[in-house]
C-alpha cells in the first residue's frame, strides 16, 4: 500500500514539474480525489504518461456548463494499483464549437463517453471514429444539457404543449 | 350414505329405461307411464350438462379470457407488469398470462414506461403489425399526460394517444398491480359490449 502511494506522490511530482497542473481547481465534483486542471493542449501527452504508470480504465468523462468556459472532467481508475485520479481540463466559449482531442486511441471506453458528452452538450472530439448521437434521436437538433438551451415544441409533427390546451378545456365545460 | 364402492355421480340408466320401453311396447301396457320416464330421465340427465347462451356472447366471453399481451415494458410501469405477471397477483387466472414477445401473436398492447421521441415511431410500426381485433392499454402516467416529464422533459412524448388510438387508461406512477387488472377488467367489459356476428352481417351485406 505505502509502495504503491510513494510510486504515485513520484508520478504526480513528475508531472507538476514537466507540465503547468493546477491543483486548486473550482469545480466541486471529485473533491475526495486526486484532482488536477491541465491546459487544453497538453491533454495527450498526459494522458500517456497516466498511462504509462498503470491507470488502465477511464471510468467516467463528466462535463460541465458554466456560464463563460466548459469544464471536461476525466476519471481514471488504476485495477492493478487500486489508485484513482481525476483530470480536468477547461474550453473556453468562442464563436466555434468547442472541440477537444478524442482519448479513443488510448482508452476504448472512451469510445462512448465520448459520445454521449457530443450528444448532451454539443462538444466535438477530433479523431472519434464514430462521432454521433448515442441517447437521443438520430436527428434531433440542439444540445440540451447547456444552460441556454430551448425545448423545441415540435419534432415531426408530435407536439410537446398544446398552446389551445387551456382554451379546449373551457369549451368543453360548454 | 353411500355404500362400499358406490360411485359419487350415477350416470341415469338410459339402457335399463329403454328396456323398459320396449317390453311395455311389446306388451302394450303401460308404455305412456315408461316414456315419460325415459324423457324426465333424458332432461335431467343432460340439464347440468347443457347451456343455452347467446352465441355472440359466447364469442365475446372467450375473447376477453384469452387476451394475449405484447410484452411492451419501456421503463418502470414495466416492474409493475412483471409483479402482475408473478404469482401474489396472477394475471394468468384471468387468461391473459401468455406474454407474446412476437407482435404477430398477440391482440393485447400493454405501453408500460415512458415513451420517447426515439422511441415513437417503433411504437406506430408496432401498433400497426398486430393483427385485428386489437386493444391497448396506456399503463402508467407518463403514457397518459408525459407524467412527471411532461413539462421540462426535453424527449418525452407528453401521452402515447399522440400517436396511437388507446382504449384503456390506467392511472398511477406507478399503477399497482390491482390496478393493472382493474383495467384488463374494464378491456374485458370492453369486449363484452361487441357484436362481431353483427359486424360480420354488415360486411358481406357491403360486399354484395
Amino acid at each position: 500500500m505505502q509502495e504503491t502511494i510513494n510510486s504515485f506522490n513520484d508520478f504526480f511530482n513528475e508531472l507538476k514539474n514537466n507540465f503547468n497542473i493546477n491543483q486548486n481547481s473550482e469545480s466541486l465534483e471529485a473533491t475526495l480525489e486526486n484532482k488536477i486542471l491541465i491546459p487544453k493542449n497538453d491533454l495527450q501527452r498526459i494522458v500517456t504518461k497516466i498511462k504509462n504508470f498503470g491507470f488502465d480504465m477511464l471510468r467516467l468523462i463528466s462535463s460541465v456548463d458554466y456560464k463563460d468556459h466548459f469544464l471536461i472532467i476525466y476519471h481514471f481508475l488504476s485495477t492493478t494499483k487500486n489508485i484513482s485520479m481525476v483530470v480536468e481540463v477547461k474550453l473556453e466559449k468562442n464563436d466555434d464549437n468547442p472541440s477537444l482531442d478524442s482519448l479513443t486511441p488510448f482508452y476504448n471506453s472512451a469510445n462512448w463517453l465520448e459520445r454521449e458528452v457530443y450528444d448532451l452538450m454539443g462538444i466535438i472530439f477530433k479523431g472519434h471514429p464514430n462521432l454521433r448521437r448515442i441517447l437521443l434521436a438520430l436527428d434531433w437538433e440542439g444540445y440540451p444539457l447547456r444552460k441556454d438551451y430551448v425545448m423545441p415544441n415540435n419534432y415531426h409533427g408530435i407536439t410537446k404543449h398544446d398552446n389551445n390546451e387551456q382554451e379546449n378545456l373551457k369549451n368543453l365545460n360548454n | 350414505m353411500l355404500k362400499e364402492n358406490e360411485p359419487l355421480l350415477k350416470e341415469p340408466d338410459f339402457i335399463g329405461a329403454s328396456n323398459l320401453l320396449k317390453k311395455s311396447l311389446i306388451s302394450g301396457t303401460d308404455t305412456k307411464k315408461y316414456l315419460y320416464y325415459l324423457k324426465t330421465l333424458f332432461n335431467e340427465g343432460l340439464s347440468a350438462n347443457v347451456v343455452l347462451v347467446p352465441f355472440e356472447a359466447a364469442i365475446n366471453w372467450s375473447k376477453a379470457s384469452s387476451l394475449w399481451p405484447l410484452t411492451f415494458g419501456l421503463a418502470c410501469c414495466a416492474i409493475e407488469m412483471m409483479a402482475t405477471g408473478a404469482s401474489k397477483y396472477d394475471i394468468d387466472r384471468f387468461g391473459a398470462g401468455a406474454f407474446r414477445p412476437s407482435v404477430r401473436q398477440a391482440d393485447l398492447l400493454i405501453v408500460a414506461g415512458t415513451l420517447t421521441y426515439k422511441m415513437a415511431p417503433r411504437l406506430k410500426r408496432l401498433y400497426e403489425e398486430l393483427p385485428e381485433k386489437k386493444y391497448v392499454m396506456a399503463l402508467g402516467a407518463c403514457t397518459i399526460g408525459g407524467g412527471p416529464y411532461s413539462e421540462y422533459g426535453y424527449h418525452v412524448v407528453n401521452g402515447i394517444d399522440k400517436i396511437i388510438p388507446v382504449d384503456v387508461y390506467v392511472p398511477g406512477c406507478p399503477p399497482r398491480p390491482e390496478a393493472l387488472l382493474e383495467g384488463l377488467f374494464k378491456i374485458q367489459e370492453k369486449i363484452s359490449h361487441e357484436h362481431p356476428i353483427r359486424e360480420r352481417i354488415k360486411d358481406i351485406c357491403k360486399k354484395q
